[in-house]
């Protein structure tokens, strides 16, 4: 066994988060040995979205139905993976302008966030309602069937996009809800994502410990945080039951959300309990690398104004979502969740374009504004982005095949290639190539994106065959 | 029309200069077929209101546990800790959630808009990690949350010493000794396993810092004899009120010990505390804060930039009318003086000066706020480059005038810009003559046109900056007629109408209730309009708004 490294990896976050640019190095985690050493086979469901237009439709479709051969722009960044993806067409959204006209699984004809709801959670959203989700999204329901078991048992969030810039949040940064509402933020922080999914830190308080820590077994540090949440969850507890009807719904959600920290750390613990084991199992992710997760980090946020006046930003998302694409892959092949939102940028980007295509405007500006191929070189951004997680996913070896293969992802842009609207959208899906139609181009034309979502749940492993308001799997896409 | 029947027209505080057109507007709908209240929720009706009273317990209606904002955890850590956790909690935290679009207010603590999520929680587990590590890093904070030195790695005495120095304010009541026992029996083990006292130390500031009741403002108060949802403060909840009302954190020691010796339970006394606590540098940067949500500078400006002499003028004005002068609050629309830097002094065309200083206006810069450049640049440039009358406009309508707009109608692309570029701005704003969007942007546009002298940047400008063949025109004019040319005259006719307070006290109102307002919430806005008429002052309202018997009273949210 390697040996432990006495080092504050919190300390080590905090120079990336403070800008410093240098690399993290985590030390070796005990606890993040895998569970699925037993060999059994887990499936898993990811959404991935992109809140911009898809550029015109003058590439779509983009290429002929069938095999997917060479890809045009701006689908290129998926070639080397073509195998294991398919682009999904034809996608549609019912539309109309008025309440009481809109349909099962339909959207207002308002323009941003209204196709959220319809889209994840297959609700229609309306004009009176202003919450963005009005029902449970699919990585929700998926989660009640195949979120057990995992260290998170209700997913974990990624946001690549950190910050809205221009727009504020209030859902545009949420791509999950359990409940309707503004949905669940997505964690932004790579310094909190590293605390969540890969554990614990070095001594506390600034002393070193005078006696070193045990070889085995979990961590002074893992025991101290569990003795903290255990007198947080004591207190908020004891308020919650002093509290009436109406303000005790409030300080129960936010007990439910302690509660779900204290289980995964008592998982850690657990799991730190058991001795690892010496040689992992034949087609499994190494313990090692669980116990290793990547380095890296990226420097802070830089707004700007725009010529037109919009607040736009950078936070290296493209480095970030080097980092998040491997965080994702690992948190899968460790079994530290089995559902997950890996969302790339929020609706109304407010993403400065610069870094992608030389403009100084944010993505929802060019995505107005911008010329053809300042629109497409965002697209082909996003699915550069998402490809890397395909990747990384493809990267991580499972029972003789990958994680991806048992791992259903579907990226989702926000709006059609003529702005606002939701009608002959593109999808982008990978995995679970056992039962979904890889390495190709289908179409269907009108049908839902909660039919594609229908579809991957049923690939995950869900047994439904409706989302929300919206019935049917997409046919087209299975085998 | 009286002010009341104005009030209950649209369903609450309407300007009184805008009841025709509104009144109109009701009738003819804004989309030109559809009668709708003009504000969420609201409904037409035309009966006049009771007087309502600052005396009645009920008045201000329903409020419910609410979360810190960020801003205010920022400060209430400050305040306790003395460490400036800014950065930390931007990167960790969720933001705040606003729907100005949706409610009408425009501020980042509407409780009812708050939700938990496993990423506050997460992110706050991290937090208070990092909270602890920097107290117990410098010397000086550390002797701040240690008020005594450690026999050894287990003195439980100091450690409880260190519960009961730092507990009661951060969860603004006194606690209970089982609480401290708790504490103590659970972190003195780990202090003893690491040999150091810190670590045990450390682990208090974590618990503190992710308490509940420091992270959200509870109230539980008693029952009352008239009725089930009322429910009467306790001492330590109105210090806490108070203190995020006046401060935006947490009560000091003083305060703390003014609620247990009984001198919070009348008007009277927490009158007197509220002035003590006006005296305090924390309530000019909530005061600021206040202004800046409210008309929308709040955008957090880089230190040494002239976005920062922009802000700092305009807080300027606001400490100014608000708290040294005493002014009527008014004044914030029509001061004749601005105070500026010499960077911006020479932005705007002024004669240059040695240091910043209070200047006059000059000719064409009165109006106070109005006029000055943070104002000016908020949300003021369309997609085209240029300022828009519309935008401009829809600011002053909503957040001055307190109008609420429906939503534009289905599939507007509303980022769309207006007109041809090249064309004057009179005839690329032509919506105000297309009878499906007059509706709405006879409301907006014409107010915008006001303002034109000004481009984005708060610079006087004679000719459009788009089309420099075009000559300015910046004749404005005001919902239901009343016509102006520039931020000068803009500013005194609201401020002279009566429509300001009404407004103002609106905008108060949500901020304090920390929620948006609707139609049950017309006697409030009524009595402390009136308040405000006798007063005239920003503080003599807060003092009445404090000193009633509504300050001391809850109501259960039944929307919740």
């Amino acid at each position: 066994m390697t040996k432990k490294k006495h080092l504050s990896r919190r300390t080590l976050l905090r120079g990336a988060a403070g800008g410093l640019g240098a690399a993290i190095a985590l030390p070796l985690l005990d606890a993040m040995t895998p569970s699925r050493a037993k060999g059994q086979a887990v499936r898993r469901f990811l959404t991935s979205f992109g809140g911009i237009a898809q550029a015109h439709r003058q590439y779509e479709p983009p290429t002929a139905i069938g095999p997917l051969g060479t890809l045009p722009l701006p689908y290129g960044a998926l070639q080397d993976v073509a195998a294991d993806v398919a682009l999904v067409s034809g996608l549609s959204i019912p539309t109309a302008n008025a309440d009481a006209d809109v349909g099962p699984g339909g959207r207002y004809n308002k323009n941003h966030i209204k196709q959220m709801s319809p889209m994840f959670s297959g609700v229609r959203s309306l004009n009176a309602d202003h919450s963005v989700y009005r029902g449970r999204t699919a990585d929700q329901i998926a989660a009640d069937a195949i979120g057990g078991g995992a260290l998170f048992p209700r997913g974990y969030h990624f946001l690549v996009q950190p910050d809205g810039y221009q727009y504020g949040a209030g859902g545009r940064n949420c791509l999950s809800a359990n409940a309707p509402g503004f949905g669940i933020p997505g964690s932004t922080s790579l310094s909190t994502m590293f605390n969540d999914l890969f554990g614990v830190s070095a001594p506390t308080g600034g002393g070193t410990p005078t006696t070193p820590p045990p070889a085995s077994g979990p961590s002074p540090d893992l025991r101290r945080r569990a003795s903290v949440l255990d007198l947080v969850r004591g207190s908020t507890e004891r308020l919650a039951g002093r509290l009436g009807a109406a303000d005790r719904r409030r300080i129960d959600q936010h007990l439910t959300h302690i509660r779900e920290v204290e289980l995964r750390i008592d998982e850690l613990i657990r799991r730190a309990s058991m001795a690892p084991s010496p040689t992992p199992s034949p087609g499994t992710t190494p313990a090692a690398t669980c116990s290793s997760p990547p380095t890296g980090s990226t420097p802070g946020t830089s707004t700007f104004t725009s010529p037109s006046g919009q607040l736009v930003g950078w936070s290296y998302e493209t480095e970030r979502a080097d980092i998040l694409a491997e965080l994702a892959a690992l948190a899968f092949a460790c079994d530290l969740t089995r559902t997950a939102t890996w969302q790339i940028s929020w609706e109304q980007c407010g993403i400065s374009s610069r870094h992608v295509n030389g403009s100084d405007e944010s993505f929802h500006q060019i995505g107005h504004q911008g010329t053809l191929d300042q629109k497409v070189a965002l697209v082909e951004w996003h699915v550069a982005q998402f490809a890397k997680l395909v990747r990384a996913l493809r990267a991580q070896p499972e029972g003789g095949g990958t994680v991806l293969d048992n791992t259903f992802c579907a990226l989702f842009f926000g709006e059609s290639p003529s702005s606002h609207a939701s009608r002959d959208m593109t999808a982008v899906v990978a995995g679970c190539g056992d039962v979904l139609r890889m390495g190709e181009h289908v179409r269907d034309q009108d049908a839902h994106p909660a039919q594609l979502l229908i579809a991957g749940m049923q690939a995950a492993g869900v047994s439904t065959n409706t989302l929300g308001e919206v019935s049917g799997a997409l046919g087209a896409i299975q085998r | 029309m009286t002010r009341h029947v104005t009030r209950a027209l649209a369903s609450t505080a309407l300007p009184a200069g805008l009841a025709a057109s509104l009144a109109a507007t009701l009738l003819a709908g804004c989309m030109g077929e559809v009668v709708e209240p003009l504000r969420p929720g609201g409904g037409a009706s035309t009966r006049p209101l009771p007087a309502a009273s600052l005396d009645e317990a009920d008045l201000f209606g329903a409020s419910s546990v609410r979360q810190l904002t960020r801003v205010e955890l920022r400060d209430a850590v400050l305040d306790l800790y003395g460490v400036d956790a800014t950065a930390s909690i931007q990167e960790l935290l969720p933001p705040d959630v606003h729907d100005e679009e949706a409610t009408g207010n425009p501020f980042d603590n509407d409780y009812r808009l708050q939700s938990s999520s496993p990423t506050l929680v997460s992110g706050l587990e991290l937090l208070a990690d990092r909270i602890a590590e920097r107290v117990l890093a410098d010397d000086a904070t550390r002797a701040s949350a240690l008020p005594c030195t450690p026999s050894g790695p287990a003195d439980a005495t100091c450690l409880r010493a260190m519960i009961q120095h730092l507990g009661p304010r951060a969860v603004r009541r006194p606690l209970e000794a089982a609480e401290v026992d708790e504490m103590v029996d659970a972190l003195i083990p780990h202090a003893e396993e690491a040999g150091d006292f810190l670590v045990a130390a450390h682990l208090v500031i974590e618990v503190l810092v992710q308490h509940p009741e420091f992270l959200f403002r509870v109230e539980l108060g008693a029952p009352t004899d008239d009725d089930p949802d009322l429910y009467r403060l306790g001492p330590h909840e109105i210090a806490s009120r108070l203190a995020f009302l006046m401060w935006g954190s947490l009560p000091d020691q003083a305060l703390i010990d003014a609620a247990s010796a009984g001198e919070l339970d009348t008007s009277a006394g927490v009158q007197r505390h509220a002035l003590r606590l006006l005296a305090d540098p924390r309530a000019e940067r909530q005061i600021r804060s206040f202004h800046a949500q409210w008309l929308g500078y709040d955008e957090e400006a880089a230190p040494g930039s002239l976005q920062a002499d922009m802000r700092a003028e305009a807080d300027a004005l606001v400490s100014r009318v608000t708290l040294e002068d005493a002014e009527r609050w008014s004044e914030l629309l029509t001061a004749e003086e601005t105070y500026v830097t010499p960077r911006l002094a020479e932005h705007y065309g002024m004669p240059a000066i040695a240091a910043a200083a209070w200047v006059p206006s000059g000719a064409e810069r009165g109006g106070g706020l109005l006029a000055q450049a943070a104002y000016l640049a908020v949300d003021a440039t369309s997609v085209d480059g240029d300022t828009s009358p519309t935008f401009r406009g829809r600011n002053v309508f909503r957040r001055l005038l307190c109008g609420a707009l429906p939503p534009p109608p289905p599939g507007l692309n509303v980022d769309a810009g207006a007109g041809n570029p090249g064309d004057c701005k009179r005839v690329r704003y032509s919506m105000v003559d297309e009878p499906s969007c007059a509706g709405c942007h006879r409301l907006m546009d014409p107010i915008g046109f006001g303002l034109e002298a000004f481009d984005a940047e708060g610079r006087f400008r004679e000719v459009e900056t788009a089309a420099p063949s075009c000559a300015v025109d910046a004749r404005g004019e005001l919902p239901g007629g009343p016509s102006f040319n520039g931020p000068r005259e803009l500013g005194e006719i609201i401020a002279s109408s009566g429509d300001f307070e009404a407004c103002a006290v609106e905008q108060f109102f949500r901020f304090a209730a920390g929620r948006a307002t609707g139609p049950a919430d017309a006697p409030a806005l009524e009595a402390l309009e009136r308040s405000l008429a006798e007063e005239g002052d920003f503080v003599g309202l807060v003092l009445a708004y404090v000193g009633s018997e509504a300050f001391m009273h809850r109501v259960v949210d039944p929307d919740l």
